[in-house]
């Protein structure tokens, strides 16, 4: 060993390279477990399988075949047609020269159901869904068009007729809520937001008792200050959860877009946005309390009994957000969507039905800033006390005097 | 040079520390010895700041130790602890870079190290698939790799085989003569007698000897000398002024002498008695000086 390898004195080193260095190491260790691989894997299944699978299961058989013999079929048809997508059906529409041609159109399965006359349709076993309701109003309207253009009223009349719109009036007030696709979007996005910082924050939690098991910590401690270890640790371990988010939503966003297969919904990307937005606060918060918890247990069969407040906290929060879902006017909801540890789920499930105002987010974000600047000092000293303790679990309050 | 100053520590009702003072010279190859408990263990965390004295302090070179100075310290805790899933050569270079290191020089120093410990071929394991012994070996690199300034290594040559044991005496007095100070504890006090150019001997966290281990031997103490003389009781001794016997088994006696008397005039004696099978003068071991400052 050479002299010149001796550290020329403190040159580096400053804070920021300390915890550079720490959050480097919890990523990378992180990164490259088996059990992350594992995990991520199942998500990519998961978020490609998915989509793929559900438009397989919903079938999109394509339209309905349906022959016509004779110009009044045809034209029942041609009706039945124009207003198939009322029924949610689509259908294409193809002239049969007789019944003969009819039935063998059906049996080779060229066709699906063949209308003989306006009010007669062969199939081979089965009429298919809602085609029967369809076909007798398409009939009535041409039975009722021909009355109607023998008496006289002329082919305008008879459209402005059809199309005269109908108004809705209620006796109450209807939801403004949009219970739609974003809805469910955020429904999916508040689960994965609670597994993913229940994940990370046990991980924090996890990695300070293994530290102080495996009896690591004396040897960093004497190079790093515990603040700038803990800070390390926080922020490594919360760049990779954050771009873990990314890649899900990315990922799920681009198999969606590049499929085709469903289609995004209008204001899934704000959703998407927010979901990932409340992550990453949600993780600033829960992480310091987490890391508390790991402060005060010795092993890790400690932890399960120190990190318990902090999981009533996370679940308590994610039995509000469903349990007030449907009703995001109640109390509970509103309440819970500005409160510091419930609004990171409570928020972004409020705002993809509408339900927040604008000032609501504000405050919600600003309770949380305040709660995080807040927990992070606290964090320091309570990890500053409790991190030596390394031979038995101890309490807050002697945390908090060791952590002078 | 460190100084330590009046450290003071309790843990609740139990003092662990009570006023400790010693200093550990330049080059200095340092042993600190006491019993289980006598608070060896709490110093050096103090030295090294993840403990803190309720009184007193620590000087390096002259000023009050801080966090940069640390940096510069190699320490091996009582508690053995690395990582246990990461790789061995990635987790010296970390420590060499939390030590202030580049991170190609600490890669360099890693390697460095694990060749000297002949394990570069494990360099890619974990140090959980590592012998107990090689553990201690990776253990000690990590308090090596940043070629310390000052080594403080709580029980180093505890859990070593003699090969290793000798491996470690070799770095440690390797690193001595380079002018790196080492202060090391250990219940092995015939080691600490062989390598150690001084010592301080604490007990109850109190200091109750320190200094070069040659002076602590002649300190106020009486000349001692061992003599045989075959077939013969102690009655040769009686009348010999400023002789007295201190201990007697079958023929072989221990006398002290008092400052003023000539030890060649007692052998005279000795040999006027019979035949001189064994004349010579008993050093205290650093066990007999350790035992007596603890009972003192």
């Amino acid at each position: 060993m050479s002299r010149a390898l001796a550290p020329s004195s403190a040159s580096r080193g400053g804070s920021f390279h300390d915890v550079y260095l720490v959050a480097r190491r919890e990523f990378t260790e992180r990164l490259r477990d088996r059990s992350f691989l594992i995990m991520n894997v199942f998500f990519v299944v998961i978020l490609v399988g998915a989509p793929l699978l559900s438009a397989v299961l919903t079938g999109d058989d394509g339209p309905i075949r349906m022959g016509a013999v004779g110009a009044e079929a045809g034209a029942v048809a041609q009706a039945a047609a124009s207003s198939a997508e009322v029924f949610d059906l689509e259908l294409e529409v193809a002239q049969v020269g007789d019944r003969a041609a009819a039935e063998a159109a059906l049996t080779g399965g060229d066709l699906d159901a063949v209308l003989l006359d306006a009010r007669t349709v062969l199939v081979e076993t089965e009429l298919p869904g809602d085609l029967e309701p369809l076909l007798a109003s398409a009939a009535s309207g041409v039975a009722l068009s021909r009355v109607l253009t023998e008496a006289g009223v002329g082919a305008q009349e008879q459209a402005d007729l059809a199309a005269a719109p109908l108004a809705v009036d209620t006796l109450i007030e209807p939801d403004q809520f949009d219970f739609g696709p974003n809805f469910l979007i955020g429904l999916i996005g508040i689960l994965l937001l609670y597994g993913l910082l229940f994940l990370y924050g046990q991980w924090v939690a996890q990695g300070i008792v293994e530290e102080k098991s495996s009896r690591v910590i004396e040897v960093l401690l004497s190079a790093v200050s515990p603040t700038r270890l803990l800070a390390g640790k926080v922020l490594g371990l919360g760049l990779l959860g954050f771009l873990q988010v990314l890649a899900i939503a990315g990922i799920g966003v681009g198999t969606v877009v590049l499929t085709g297969i469903v289609e995004l919904p209008e204001g899934a990307p704000g959703t998407i946005a927010l979901i990932v937005a409340w992550f990453v606060l949600g993780y600033a918060t829960y992480a310091t309390v987490f890391a508390i918890a790991g402060a005060l247990a010795a092993r890790a069969e400690d932890l399960q009994s120190t990190v318990m407040p902090v999981y009533v906290l996370l679940i308590g929060a994610l039995f509000i957000a469903q349990f007030t879902a449907q009703d995001p006017a109640s109390i509970w909801s509103r309440v819970a969507g500005l409160a510091p540890f419930t609004a990171p789920l409570l928020q972004p499930l409020r705002t993809s039905v509408g339900a927040s105002q604008p000032w609501e987010v504000v405050a919600a974000v600003a309770l949380t800033l305040l709660t995080i600047a807040v927990l992070i000092p606290l964090a320091a000293r309570f990890y500053g006390g409790g991190v030596l303790q390394v031979s038995r679990k101890i309490g807050l309050r002697d945390a908090w005097r060791g952590g002078r | 040079m460190l100084e330590l100053q009046g450290l003071s520590r309790r843990f609740g009702d139990v003092v662990a520390l009570d006023g400790l003072s010693f200093t550990v010279g330049e080059g200095q190859m340092f042993g600190f010895v006491g019993g289980n408990g006598a608070g060896k263990t709490t110093t050096m965390r103090i030295v090294m700041g993840v403990e803190r004295p309720d009184a007193g302090q620590v000087r390096w070179r002259g000023k009050p130790v801080d966090a940069a100075a640390r940096r510069s310290f190699g320490y091996m805790p009582e508690e053995r602890g690395l990582y246990p899933k990461m790789r061995i050569a990635e987790q010296l270079a970390y420590f060499g870079q939390l030590h202030g290191l580049s991170k190609a020089k600490a890669t360099e120093s890693a390697g460095e190290w694990l060749e000297r410990f002949g394990l570069t071929e494990r360099g890619r394991d974990r140090v959980e698939q590592l012998s107990l012994g090689n553990q201690q070996r990776v253990q000690l690199a990590a308090a090596l790799v940043h070629s310390p300034e000052f080594l403080v290594l709580d029980e180093p040559f505890s859990g070593l085989d003699p090969s290793g044991v000798d491996a470690l005496s070799d770095a440690l007095l390797g690193y001595a003569a380079r002018g790196v100070p080492v202060i090391f504890s250990s219940h092995q006090l015939e080691l600490v007698e062989r390598l150690c150019d001084a010592v301080a001997i604490i007990d109850r966290g109190r200091l109750v000897a320190s200094g070069a281990v040659d002076h602590l031997r002649r300190q106020g103490r009486d000349r001692r000398y061992r003599v045989d003389v075959a077939g013969s009781g102690s009655a040769w001794v009686d009348g010999l002024p400023g002789v007295a016997v201190l201990e007697k088994n079958g023929s072989s006696l221990l006398l002290r002498l008092d400052d003023g008397t000539d030890d060649q005039l007692v052998l005279d004696s000795a040999r006027r008695a019979g035949d001189v099978t064994h004349f010579g003068a008993v050093e205290p071991t650093l066990s007999d000086l350790y035992r007596e400052a603890v009972t003192r």
